[in-house]
C-alpha cells in the first residue's frame, strides 16, 4: 500500500542515517569517510537569479541602463544612459564609479497663471551668431532674436488662452561619480568620493565622505554620511532678482548654494527573513535656491495679467527625512516596504509609502511589480498667482516670498510599474522596468479673482519612464 | 495617536537591537542578492532624479548592512 | 476628512500592509527544502586526527568569499595534503542541495562535514563567514581565521607551514 511504502521509506533513511551518525562517532576512520553524511535524494543546485550571493573580493561588476521618460502633453521628455562599475578588491576594499548622461527636451511651466486671453512671453536662451539674425518656429508662435556681441537670444513666444503657459527647452547633462570604500578592519568601512554634475546653466560639484560599523555579529550596522555640495547656477540671461520683472534687461551674473548633508542610520537583522533600517537625513541649503527662469503673475482684481515678475524664495533651506524600510523574505519572493516622512523648512511636509514584490518564476527570470504612494503639503510660500491691489508697473505689498512651482505645491503622486530579470547567462541580468507616474491635486482654485475662476491651474505631470539595463559580474 | 504608535514601533526596534538577530551561520536568507537593503543598480538612480525633479522631499534609504556578514 | 488624516490613513494602510507581511513572514519560517538526512554531531570529535595539523573551515554555498577559499584549500591539500595536513569543510547550509551545487562548482574533493543546524559553528563561535579553525599536532587551538581575504593567503599560507613544521 502506498502509505505504509512511505512509511518504510522514512524508516529506512532514519536508520541510514543513525548508522551514519554513529559510525562519525565512533570510527576513527571517519577522517577517510568521504562525507559523514551523503545527500539523499536531492539534486545539487546553483542559486537562481534572486539568490546568488553579494559580489566578493575579485569581482568587477558592471551596470549599463538607460532611461526613456515621457510626460503626456509635450512636456518633459529625457533619455539618460548610465554606466556604473564596481571592483572588489583582494583586501575586502571596493571601487565604485559612474557615467551619466542625459538628454532633455519638451516644455516645462514657466510659472505664469493661465489667461482668458493669450499671452507672450520672452526668455533669454542661448545662441551664438555674430550678427543679429531673426527666425520665427515653424508653428509661428515664436521668434527668436540673437543679441549681438553675447551668446544669447531673446525667445518671444506666446501661449495660448485657457492653458497653462509653457516654455520650451533642449539641455544636456553629463555627470560623473568616483567612491573608494576602505575595509578598515573587520567591522568597520570608511568611504570618500567626488560627485560632478554639469549641464549648459547648472554646475554641482559634491564631496561625500562616510564611516559604518558592524555590531552584534554583524546584526547591527551604525552609519553615517557627510556631504557636502556646491551649486553654480548659471542662467543663459544671468540670475535675476527676487521679483525683477520680465520685461527688464536682467543684470545680474551667476549665482551660487552650498548644501550639507548628513545620514544617520541603523540597519538591522530581526528575523533570517527580515532586514530593517531606519535613516535621519539632515540637510542644510544656503544660496540661491530658486528657479533663475520661473515666473510669478502679478494679476489685478479681475483676473487679468499686469506683469509678470522672477520668483522669490528664501536664501536657505533645512530639510528632515525620515525612512523606515524593509526586506522581508516570504518564501521564495522578497517584499520591499518602505515609508518615509518629510519635513523642511519651506512648511513642506511629505509622506512616501512603497511596496514592491519580487517573485522567483525559475532560475532565470524573475517579475517585481510595484506601488508607491506620495502626498505633500504645499511650501508656506507657494502662490499659484500674486494679487495687486495697488497698481499696474509698482507693486508694494508683496509677500517676502512667493513662487508658483509646482514642486511647492500641494499634490499627490502614485506610481504603478514592474520590472522583469532575466538571467542572459551565468552571472548577468538583463532587466526591463516600466512605470506610469502620476500626480494629482486642485484644478480649480476657489476663490480666483475674475477670469481665473473656472480655469485650470492644474500642472502635475503623467510620465511614463522605460528602464532597461544590463548587468554583469566578472 | 496613530503617529505616537509609528514612533513608539521605531524606537522598540532600536531599543531590543542588542540581542536581536541571527547567528552567522543563518544568513543564508539575508545572503540573497534579492534581500540586499539597497539591490536596484542603476535604477535606483533613476528614480532619485525622477523624484527629487518631480516632487519637494528628498532622502531615503542606505545601501550599509544587511547581507551575508562575509568578511 | 480633511488630507492630512487621509495622508494618515494612507500611511497606516502601508504600515498595516506591511506588518501583515511581516507576520506572515515569521510564520512561514522557511519553505526551502531541508533533506533531513543525517545530522552531523553536536561537537566534533578531533581526537582522531592528534598528531596532524586540523584545517577546520565552516562554509556556506551563500558565501561568496567561500568560493575563493576552497580555491586556496585545494592549494593548500596538494602541498601539504603528506605533510599530516587534515581539512575539513564544515558546511552550514540549511539546504542540502545548494551545498552540493556548489561543491559541484568549486571542484576539488575536500571532506565535508554537515551541519545544518550549526552546532558545530557555535561551539567554535564562529563570527564571520567564513572562519577557519587552525589545530596544531597537538590538537590546541592555535590560529582563527575570521573571513576569506585573497591578499591574506600568504599569511594563512604562513600559519599552516608553521604548524606543520612543529614536531611534539
Amino acid at each position: 500500500m502506498q502509505l505504509s511504502e512511505t512509511k518504510y521509506r522514512k524508516l529506512g533513511s532514519i536508520a541510514a542515517g543513525l548508522s551514519a551518525l554513529s559510525a562519525n562517532l565512533l570510527s576513527a576512520n571517519a577522517a577517510h569517510a568521504q562525507d559523514a553524511s551523503a545527500p539523499q535524494n536531492t539534486e545539487a543546485h546553483l542559486p537562481g537569479l534572486m539568490d546568488e550571493p553579494a559580489p566578493g573580493a575579485g569581482s568587477v561588476v558592471l551596470d549599463s541602463s538607460v532611461l526613456f521618460y515621457q510626460e503626456t502633453g509635450g512636456r518633459v521628455q529625457a533619455i539618460e544612459p548610465v554606466i556604473n562599475g564596481e571592483v572588489h578588491l583582494d583586501n575586502g576594499d571596493v571601487i565604485s564609479g559612474g557615467l551619466t548622461y542625459d538628454s532633455l527636451t519638451g516644455a516645462t511651466p514657466n510659472g505664469a497663471a493661465p489667461s482668458t486671453g493669450r499671452q507672450t512671453f520672452s526668455s533669454i536662451i542661448r545662441q551664438a551668431t555674430s550678427t543679429q539674425v531673426t527666425s520665427t518656429s515653424a508653428s509661428g508662435n515664436s521668434t527668436v532674436t540673437s543679441i549681438p556681441g553675447t551668446t544669447t537670444a531673446n525667445s518671444v513666444y506666446t501661449q495660448p488662452a485657457r492653458a497653462i503657459p509653457l516654455a520650451s527647452f533642449h539641455d544636456h547633462r553629463v555627470a560623473a561619480n568616483l567612491t573608494y570604500n576602505w575595509q578598515a578592519d573587520a567591522d568597520t568601512h570608511v568611504k570618500l568620493g567626488g560627485a560632478f554634475s554639469v549641464e549648459s546653466d547648472y554646475t554641482t560639484f559634491t564631496g561625500t565622505t562616510g564611516i559604518s560599523r558592524d555590531f552584534n555579529q554583524k546584526n547591527t550596522t551604525l552609519s553615517l554620511t557627510a556631504s557636502v555640495e556646491g551649486d553654480i547656477s548659471r542662467p543663459h540671461g544671468g540670475t535675476p532678482t527676487a521679483y525683477e520683472n520680465l520685461n527688464t534687461l536682467v543684470t545680474g551674473g551667476n549665482d551660487h548654494k552650498t548644501v550639507i548633508n548628513v545620514v544617520g542610520g541603523v540597519t538591522q537583522t530581526l528575523t533570517r527573513f527580515w532586514l530593517t533600517q531606519l535613516n535621519y537625513n539632515y540637510s542644510t541649503s544656503s544660496g540661491y535656491q530658486a528657479d533663475p527662469y520661473r515666473l510669478i503673475s502679478v494679476v489685478d482684481n479681475s483676473g487679468a495679467p499686469l506683469a509678470y515678475l522672477f520668483e522669490s524664495r528664501p536664501r536657505s533651506r533645512q530639510r528632515h527625512s525620515f525612512y523606515w524600510g524593509n526586506k522581508l523574505a516570504l518564501g521564495p519572493t522578497v517584499a520591499d516596504v518602505g515609508v518615509r516622512y518629510y519635513t523642511d523648512s519651506w512648511g513642506i511636509k511629505g509622506i512616501t509609502a512603497e511596496v514592491s514584490e519580487q517573485v522567483p518564476i525559475n532560475r532565470y527570470l524573475y517579475v517585481k511589480p510595484l506601488f508607491r504612494y506620495y502626498k505633500q503639503s504645499a511650501a508656506n510660500f507657494y502662490e499659484p498667482y500674486l494679487i495687486s491691489q495697488s497698481g499696474a508697473t509698482t507693486f508694494s505689498g508683496l509677500p517676502a516670498y512667493a513662487s508658483s512651482d509646482a514642486r511647492l505645491s500641494r499634490f499627490s503622486a502614485t506610481t504603478i510599474g514592474g520590472r522583469i530579470g532575466w538571467r542572459l547567462f551565468e552571472d548577468s541580468e538583463l532587466y526591463v522596468e516600466g512605470e506610469s507616474y502620476r500626480q494629482a491635486g486642485t484644478h480649480t482654485i476657489a476663490g480666483a479673482p475674475g477670469q481665473l475662476a473656472g480655469l485650470d491651474f492644474f500642472s502635475g505631470v503623467h510620465a511614463i519612464s522605460v528602464m532597461m539595463g544590463f548587468k554583469i559580474k566578472m | 495617536m496613530i503617529r505616537t504608535i509609528c514612533m513608539g514601533a521605531v524606537l522598540a526596534l532600536l531599543g531590543g537591537c542588542a540581542h536581536v538577530g541571527v547567528k552567522p551561520w543563518q544568513r543564508d536568507s539575508l545572503a540573497r542578492a534579492a534581500m540586499q537593503p539597497d539591490n536596484e543598480g542603476n535604477i535606483s538612480g533613476y528614480h532619485d532624479h525622477i523624484y527629487f525633479s518631480k516632487e519637494g522631499a528628498t532622502g531615503g534609504r542606505s545601501s550599509d548592512g544587511g547581507g551575508c556578514g562575509c568578511n | 476628512m480633511n488630507s492630512h488624516s487621509r495622508a494618515w490613513r494612507r500611511l497606516t494602510g502601508a504600515g498595516l500592509a506591511a506588518g501583515l507581511m511581516m507576520v506572515a513572514g515569521l510564520a512561514v519560517p522557511g519553505l526551502s527544502t531541508t533533506a533531513h538526512a543525517a545530522e552531523a554531531p553536536p561537537t566534533l570529535d578531533l581526537a582522531a586526527y592528534r598528531g596532524k595539523v586540523v584545517y577546520l573551515d565552516f562554509w556556506a554555498s551563500w558565501c561568496a568569499p567561500c568560493k575563493l577559499s576552497f580555491g586556496f584549500m585545494n592549494a593548500l591539500h596538494a602541498t601539504y595534503g603528506d605533510k599530516d595536513l587534515v581539512i575539513l569543510a564544515v558546511n552550514v547550509d540549511h539546504d542540502r542541495a545548494a551545498a552540493a551545487g556548489f561543491l559541484n562548482a568549486v571542484g576539488g574533493h575536500p571532506q565535508v562535514i554537515y551541519d545544518p543546524k550549526g552546532m558545530i559553528a557555535g561551539h567554535y563561535d564562529v563570527a564571520t563567514m567564513p572562519t577557519t579553525v587552525l589545530f596544531d599536532r597537538t590538537g590546541k587551538q592555535r590560529f582563527v581565521h575570521r573571513g576569506y581575504f585573497p591578499n591574506k593567503t600568504r599569511e594563512y599560507d604562513g600559519h599552516v607551514a608553521a604548524l606543520i613544521a612543529e614536531h611534539p
